[in-house]
């Protein structure tokens, strides 16, 4: 059930972007979870969606690539303003 | 200007979505606060391990053997314990019961100690005073995590070192099934070996299973309860460098 502490400490980061880069609402999240990365996605994903309501992050899409490796990282954001 | 039928009423246009690259490190947060630890730790000669396995593997009667058994061999050695569980004091109230001091960190619903939680209880420790009013004195902080094979891996709390605690009453192929903790591990201390005549556990290929996972990983064998293996346990906590 760790998806869950990722899970907030992306929104975080989504959070703070979102201050930085002035924007309100994300069509597309895009993360990168290494496949030994120690990360169940489909909890993952699951984790996202319970934290997103009524943050920029509501009703985004979520993209989750998986090359080899440890690395777990949000790569990129589709932002509108 | 409505450019379809030339009215005068404006009309918003959905604004294509723009592209915001961040290329940020998820678990990056605990990992500066980790660093801070692991510095203020050998800034304090503070050797600290981080204790992992399943819940029922005995982390904390191994705890309050080893306590007893520094306090015999190294009796001015300072050493303090930093508990983690969900719920409930038992276990710090057991380890101040062995005779050192503890802080107990309840993690709630948290599946883990994060590096945050550990560097606040550090600062609650008598451990961290005495090493402000004894410069560079040695000292041994035990951090014993929540009971937990999988989450855990993935927090670095500035430890020295991780330690995995698996017991003979459990499947010799749990290095299989939860590689990432054995992977992260430096050492594997294999508890209740005073049972192994009751139980079907092969040691060999249990050791074998873990080195497949982690092939420079060490391991002792050792029973809590009766205190074989104590001493070259004992050994390895002394042994350990400060700088990994």
């Amino acid at each position: 059930m760790h998806e869950l502490s990722l899970a907030a400490e992306i929104l975080r980061l989504v959070q703070d972007a979102a201050a930085r880069e002035r924007f309100t609402r994300v069509a597309t999240l895009r993360l990168e979870a290494g496949e030994r990365a120690g990360v169940e996605v489909e909890a993952l994903r699951f984790a996202l969606e319970a934290v997103a309501p009524g943050t920029c992050l509501e009703g985004a899409d979520i993209a989750i690539d998986r090359p080899p490796g440890r690395e777990l990282r949000v790569r990129e954001l589709l932002v509108h303003d | 200007m409505c450019v379809v039928c030339g009215c005068e009423q404006v009309v918003e246009r959905p604004t294509a979505p723009r592209l915001v690259q961040l290329e940020a490190d998820v678990l990056g947060a605990n990992q500066r606060l980790a660093e801070r630890n692991r510095a203020h730790f050998a800034a304090h000669g503070v050797r600290a391990f981080n204790l992992l396995s399943s819940p029922g593997s005995g982390k904390t009667t191994l705890l309050c053997s080893t306590i007893a058994a520094l306090r015999q061999r190294a009796p001015r050695l300072p050493l303090a314990v930093i508990e983690g569980d969900q719920q409930t004091h038992i276990d710090a109230e057991r380890i101040r019961a062995a005779g050192a001091p503890a802080v107990q960190v309840n993690t709630g619903r948290g599946c883990h100690l994060d590096a945050r939680m550990v560097g606040e209880a550090f600062e609650r420790l008598d451990l961290h005073a005495h090493a402000h009013a004894h410069h560079h004195a040695s000292s041994l902080l035990f951090i014993e995590n929540v009971g937990n094979l999988v989450c855990p891996a993935l927090w670095d709390l500035g430890e020295l070192a991780k330690v995995v605690i698996l017991s003979v009453t459990e499947g010799e192929d749990k290095p299989l099934k939860y590689p990432d903790m054995f992977a992260a591990a430096r050492l594997m201390l294999l508890n209740k070996t005073d049972l192994l005549p009751h139980v079907d556990f092969d040691v060999a290929r249990c050791i074998a299973l873990a080195r497949q996972v982690n092939p420079g990983l060490q391991v002792l064998q050792l029973s809590a309860t009766r205190g074989d293996g104590l001493d070259v346990w004992l050994d390895w906590l002394l042994q350990e460098p400060v700088h990994a």
